[in-house]
């Protein structure tokens, strides 16, 4: 009883040293005007979201949707063929194959995109591309781990059953495997968008400049003073969005797992 | 049959492969000046010659920010995945909350850290009637707030790892420990430490093979002298003279031998069990 109590006393204080460094952007976003050293806005108002908009915030988060959700659309097939047949390999031909997807984990981003780039501009393909298929090659360790993790636990036998029950293979992989691989799916889908979604470095070095995402106006406001208004709505948007896709993600899986139950 | 089996893996292996290969081979070849972005040349070791002054504070500068904020992220970490695993009042919210820590961009913390720990920030504005002169923490000689912008963001990260990856088998361990007559820190030493070490140890490998890559955060809460290898490289790369880019790339290898001898070592500390 005692420890429950001085693990709860713990937690508290815990809880709040966590949520803390997210305090000001919430503040700032709703702040007209605050002059230093005030504790507390002299005026609360909406002004930061006017120029988050007035400075092109629309068309940034527009160009990061659409990055997030490339990045999503190639990494998720990729993975998943991935993650199958690495759960089914063993011996030298496993640690080859590890040992590959391990590769842009262990090359910071950096040394990543300064080659690109480069490498980009010798063979010439257009810099969306480049964007695209950087992010996705960072994102596709994680994705595969997850698909991974799910193929490893995930029995045959529904789709001996499935096989038994005179089902095509096609039939059985719509049927059988995708819903029952829909939780791993999704949280690999999410891991996807999320490092197309929150990508500075990628963008801007092998973008070129030529594509203004989110996080990239973010980096131009943060480097000139007198934004912080603006800056606090612009990272309120790009924690909030994933937040809702984060959410809508455990919905979908926790709405599986109660019709699966019933 | 093999040929068959590994067909499926083939396209994402061939994508990393490409990237990685270009990136790195563009890096170690610009290194040496087989590979110049002014056309090619003999090779040399110009680039390195050019960094041989910087090099040593910038990497001395990466390795001391990547060790203490990977120390005090891991010790948060445990703390917190302690306190989701023992069930208390508050666990299901602390595992909202870190959920959520994982998923906010890194340039974003940087962001965040600077309105609450700037000069004239979040915490300033609010203690100024306590205290005359607000510590540096943003910008200041003791990269204070790389060091807990680092430490808040990969704690979360390591408390997820920690968490997800603890065996079923370890709450009947803990409460026949706690049969047995053992305290709870001996449960904490003898039980939760050795079940947590692989994931403890992959996950701090991790978030410090990030910190030494990380840009953003040591761009927004650092100084610009010295400066770290992260920065160091961007900067040398970016500069509109392109004779600095051998710079650039040498600079870019260091970091690559420093992350290679790092997992080596990392690989060396596992548990046989789980490197195989």
């Amino acid at each position: 009883m005692r420890r429950a109590k001085i693990r709860s006393f713990t937690s508290v204080p815990l809880l709040l040293l966590l949520l803390l460094p997210l305090a000001p952007i919430l503040v700032w976003s709703l702040a007209n005007r605050w002059q230093y050293p005030a504790s507390w806005p002299q005026a609360l108002g909406i002004q930061g979201w006017r120029d988050f908009f007035s400075v092109g915030g629309a068309a940034a988060l527009g160009h990061s949707i659409v990055i997030g959700t490339f990045v999503t659309l190639v990494v998720v097939p990729l993975s998943f063929m991935a993650a199958a047949a690495i759960s089914q390999l063993k011996g030298w031909y496993l640690r080859i194959f590890e040992g590959t997807l391990l590769l842009p984990v262990l090359i910071p981003p950096f040394v990543l995109v300064i080659g690109v780039s480069a490498g980009a501009v010798a063979i010439n393909i257009p810099v969306g591309v480049g964007v695209v298929l950087t992010l996705s090659v960072l994102a596709l360790p994680y994705a595969t781990y997850i698909l991974r993790s799910a193929f490893t636990s995930y029995g045959s036998a529904w789709e001996e059953e499935g096989q038994l029950l005179g089902a095509s293979k096609f039939q059985i992989f719509i049927r059988v495997r995708i819903p029952m691989l829909q939780s791993a799916i999704l949280a690999a889908s999410l891991v996807a968008f999320l490092i197309g979604w929150s990508d500075y470095i990628v963008t801007l070095t092998v973008g070129g400049g030529q594509i203004l995402s989110l996080p990239l106006l973010i980096g131009a406001s943060a480097s000139a003073p007198g934004n912080d208004s603006p800056l606090a709505v612009m990272s309120f948007i790009s924690i909030l969005i994933p937040v809702l896709i984060a959410g809508l993600v455990i919905f979908l899986t926790k709405k599986r797992g109660e019709v699966k139950s019933s | 049959m093999r040929i068959r089996s590994i067909l499926p893996l083939l396209p994402a292996a061939l994508l990393i492969l490409l990237v990685s290969g270009i990136a790195l081979a563009k890096t170690i070849l610009g290194s040496i000046g087989l590979w110049s972005d002014l056309g090619s040349g003999p090779g040399s070791l110009l680039g390195f010659h050019m960094i041989s002054k910087s090099v040593g504070s910038a990497l001395g500068l990466s390795l001391i920010l990547a060790s203490v904020s990977t120390a005090l992220a891991a010790l948060l970490g445990i703390g917190v995945a302690y306190l989701i695993h023992t069930s208390s009042r508050w666990s299901k919210t602390l595992a909202v909350v870190i959920g959520c820590l994982v998923i906010t961009p890194h340039l974003v913390a940087a962001v965040s850290f600077n309105l609450l720990l700037g000069d004239a920030g979040f915490l300033a504005r609010l203690l100024h009637p306590l205290t005359s002169s607000w510590p540096q923490f943003v910008a200041g000689p003791l990269w204070l707030g790389v060091i807990l912008d680092f430490a808040w963001k990969e704690s979360a990260f390591i408390a997820l790892v920690i968490l997800a990856s603890l065996p079923r088998e370890v709450q009947d361990l803990r409460l026949l420990a706690a049969t047995l007559g053992a305290k709870p820190n001996q449960i904490a030493l003898k039980v939760l430490l050795p079940s947590i070490k692989p994931a403890l140890i992959v996950s701090s490998g991790l978030a410090f093979i990030y910190s030494i890559g990380s840009y953003e955060a040591t761009w927004i809460l650092g100084r610009t002298f010295p400066e770290p290898l992260a920065n160091l490289t961007f900067r040398l790369f970016s500069d509109s003279d392109l004779g600095q880019r051998p710079a650039a790339y040498a600079s870019a290898v260091l970091s690559l031998i420093v992350i290679a001898c790092f997992a080596g070592a990392m690989a060396f500390f596992l548990p046989k069990r789980v490197n195989r």
